[in-house]
């Protein structure tokens, strides 16, 4: 997607679309803003919204016969809400009923509607609000129409007539007694016939089939200048006063319409009740009955309407923003973030600010929300294309993913990187591919694993140890990681094409997608499927609950099979909340840690909280990051291969110091036991320097980012050129250095022969040393 | 942007004390100048802790959002 189609998204979300209530009352009061008016205690502000909609107020709150409470979603919980007692009691305790009625005629054109019931009435007022000269023909002595034959207790003769002697205030000339005979005795530019169920047609409508030869969107007539609408359209056991109510405006709408030469039928769609798009999670909501009335002709008292307005649930959708910790941070929904960075990746730099800068380097790309969203919304899609922009834009703030791309890159390295087929075996039919962070964080699982599928598979067995390229599709990078699977594919290649064996739910993914002409199988899947042989009964009764990856989402061979495994294990599973295609991601994915650390470490807190119980996860970086924070998780082939202890859930974690190392170690170690081969480590000179310091820098560089080389390189180069500053409180030595894009300090002692650190940190911004 | 920090440092090789003194940093195509410790012989910068958590953060995040 390019900048402008990532905006276009924003009609998928359904966020802003209207309440069920308000779209389907046809005249679409705002049910929504009414409640929550009312529920402040604000009648004044909520009457003043209902007035502007029904016309009537103080009439149609006592005969509404309120479409709206058939499409309540709380219907489905309890009640539908009482919305026109509420509507009863903005009118009841609003002191001053102001509406907003002007009554100046601004235009020559002059428009007769004849019939003084609800839709007559109503097409007056729309009219003279639009600024015409309207006359109005009543052929009793009084207007109203059929609201006179309501109970007198329900609306009481003084309610109508005070309402309905607003209208001459309002510039509508009204001639009572005054039966129209026929339409061509009338002098007008225009014509409303709203004369009932029971009145003159005009022979503009058929007795049997009422609504033939008006246009039901536009209400006019084949006569010219002629429109028809209310009652007298529809049949008797349909009256509704609303929908008169709505004719009316309706008509009036259209007549402005046809004065003004515009189409009369164009974008109407949204005019009557029409279906939202709108879509409401009510799982979570409380029930509570509707508050009683004591005598339904008098309705709520003010507490009692504030009680009842309290149950709107007060529609929306935000399903996703509620499953989503990073589109709850930034407090809007889809619709407006699209339209931001949109908006962002247009904008010149320095012409404002890129908000969404962060906004967008900020998601995990898991895709959950997509699963959660009734239109399939995808945050991730728009916010991954958005970073392949940016990218190419050449505005991605190197820093944000820097730190993760070189881990790639020193995975992929001589140092790390290994390609062999099975010793001794004539040819490779499989190749294990155990992925980068397995290697780095539980590099004994590894060797584990491999020896298990060289021991259970025929054809030969081959191993890589290397990095998919998944961190430069998450920065997107496109070049980068299309480079990491060309090498890939090139090695693949040269075994002749074996199936490739992926631990990491990440590669599964990335294979699966980038390399479709890879043939791919799940270790969790072959483990289920060829067995494994843990005789003891360690495992056995071990009350778990199953941590899915992200990245099983779409892979419900991995999430069944590891289910599969730990039955036979004994495990005692208990599912969380969200798993399978609902799986959650740990906050690894999207590389969001240099980005928006807080939100990672928000993210992270949230999963570890899902359940008391010790988890177990087939993903390595999710068990770092539980691990790490103190949650006791075993990754899955520590169950098969391990001892299945407390202490093995409650594992730390190697730094990313430890983790480069290992990679290293386990290259090494297997070349030698498995291959015979020996390799030569060449360490650079600042790496043989040896460095004390606490367990406080060593959290510190964690969180930071920075890596015990990076501090050494800082002293060898301070050691070695002199380039140090003297703290003269304490007298340590200052040293920094600028590596890539980062700037590294160390605040240091010499010590023997090695150097005691007393604190690390980094930069990224560049400091112009040249300059005086 | 100043570094605020009041303690006294000293540059290793020249043995004099830093002072504050224009620089220009830069950070994503932005260039502008703060206020300092240079050693005024030879050039030699020192950041405080403070100034890099505190003002620097603050401008690096900003220019990010540019």
């Amino acid at each position: 997607m390019n900048a402008y189609e990532i905006g276009e998204m924003e009609a998928l979300c359904i966020q802003e679309e209207t309440a069920y209530c308000t779209a389907e009352c046809p005249v679409h009061v705002n049910v929504r803003a009414l409640m929550s008016y009312v529920n402040k205690g604000s009648f004044e502000k909520a009457f003043k919204s209902y007035a502007k909609q029904v016309k009537f107020p103080r009439i149609i709150s006592r005969v509404c016969d309120e479409p709206c409470r058939a499409v309540c979603i709380r219907k489905k919980l309890d009640d539908s809400l009482a919305v026109r007692l509420i509507e009863k009691a903005c009118v009841d305790y609003t002191v001053v009923k102001r509406h907003n009625r002007s009554g100046k005629v601004k235009k020559s054109e002059r428009i007769a509607v004849i019939g003084g019931g609800l839709s007559g009435l109503s097409c007056s007022v729309e009219l003279v609000s639009k600024g015409y000269d309207v006359t109005l023909y009543e052929k009793t002595e009084r207007l109203g129409g059929r609201l006179w034959d309501f109970d007198r207790l329900l609306l009481p003769a003084e309610i109508i007539t005070n309402e309905l002697s607003e209208l001459e205030g309002a510039g509508v000339r009204v001639c009572l007694n005054s039966a129209v005979v026929s339409l061509s005795e009338l002098d007008f530019e225009a014509v409303y016939v709203g004369t009932g169920i029971i009145g003159e047609s005009f022979a503009l409508t058929q007795s049997a089939e009422k609504s033939k030869g008006v246009d039901p969107v536009s209400l006019a007539t084949s006569m010219e200048g002629v429109f028809v609408g209310g009652s007298m359209l529809v049949p008797e056991q349909h009256y509704s006063p609303i929908y008169s109510v709505s004719q009316g405006v309706r008509a009036g709408k259209s007549i402005d319409r046809y004065f003004r030469k515009l189409s009369l039928s164009g974008e109407r769609e949204k005019e009557g009740s029409y279906q939202t798009r709108l879509y409401t999670d009510i799982r979570d909501k409380e029930i509570k009955l509707m508050v009683p009335v004591n005598d339904s002709a008098r309705g709520y008292s003010e507490a009692g309407a504030k009680e009842e307005a309290a149950r709107c649930l007060q529609c929306d959708c935000k399903i996703c923003v509620k499953t989503c910790c990073f589109l709850e941070s930034y407090s809007e929904y889809p619709k407006s973030y699209v339209k931001n960075i949109s908006k962002s990746l247009t904008v010149i730099p320095t012409m404002g600010t890129r908000f969404a800068s962060r906004l967008v380097n900020s998601c995990s790309v898991c895709g959950l929300c997509k699963e959660v969203c009734v239109t399939k919304f995808d945050m991730g899609v728009a916010c991954l294309d958005a970073r392949k922009i940016m990218v190419e834009q050449g505005d991605m703030p190197a820093a944000f993913h820097d730190f993760f791309l070189r881990d790639m890159m020193f995975a992929n390295s001589e140092q790390s990187f290994l390609v062999r087929q099975q010793p001794g075996a004539q040819a490779c039919s499989y190749l294990f591919f155990p992925g980068c962070q397995l290697s780095a964080s539980s590099p004994g699982n590894v060797e584990k694993a491999y020896k298990y599928l060289m021991t259970m598979l025929p054809g030969g067995v081959g191993l890589m140890l290397g990095c998919c390229g998944a961190p430069a599709e998450w920065s997107g990078r496109t070049e980068v990681y299309k480079e990491q699977l060309q090498q890939f594919q090139g090695h693949w290649e040269s075994l002749g094409r074996p199936k490739v064996i992926l631990s990491c739910p990440t590669c599964i993914k990335m294979f699966k997608e980038y390399l479709p002409e890879v043939p791919v199988q799940s270790l969790w899947g072959l483990i289920a499927q060829v067995g494994f042989s843990r005789k003891d009964n360690s495992a056995k009764g071990l009350s778990i609950a199953v941590y899915d990856p992200c990245s099983s989402r779409y892979d419900p061979e991995s999430q069944g099979s590891v289910r599969k495994i730990l039955k036979e294990l004994g495990c005692d599973i208990t599912e969380l909340p969200l798993h399978g295609i609902y799986a959650q991601c740990c906050s690894y994915g999207g590389l969001i840690q240099a980005v928006n650390p807080e939100l990672a470490n928000q993210i992270t807190n949230q999963r570890i909280s899902a359940s008391h119980l010790p988890y177990v996860t087939y993903c390595i970086n999710c068990r770092n990051d539980f691990a790490a924070k103190g949650k006791p998780v075993w990754y899955l082939l520590d169950l098969l291969f391990g001892e299945v202890s407390e202490a093995e859930a409650n594992q730390q974690v190697p730094g990313y110091t430890e983790r480069r190392n290992n990679r290293i170690t386990l290259k090494t170690y297997l070349l030698e036991s498995i291959w015979g081969e020996t390799m030569e480590i060449a360490q650079q000179k600042y790496e043989k320097i040896e460095l004390s310091y606490s367990a406080t820098i060593q959290e510190k560089m964690e969180r930071e980012l920075i890596l015990l080389n990076e501090v050494k390189e800082v002293i060898y180069y301070a050691e070695q050129t002199g380039n140090k500053i003297i703290d003269t409180a304490n007298n340590h030595f200052v040293a920094h250095l600028q590596l890539g894009i980062i700037t590294y300090w160390a605040e240091y002692l010499p010590k023997g022969n090695a150097y005691e650190v007393f604190n690390v940190y980094a930069h990224r911004m560049q400091i112009d040393e040249k300059g005086s | 942007m100043q570094d605020e920090d009041q303690k006294q440092v000293v540059c290793y090789k020249c043995n004099v004390a830093l002072e504050l003194r224009k620089t220009e940093v830069s950070y994503q195509g932005y260039k502008f100048a703060a206020d300092l410790h240079r050693c005024p012989s030879c050039g030699q910068a020192y950041i405080s802790e403070e100034l890099v958590k505190g003002k620097m953060k603050q401008v690096e995040k900003e220019l990010e959002e540019k």
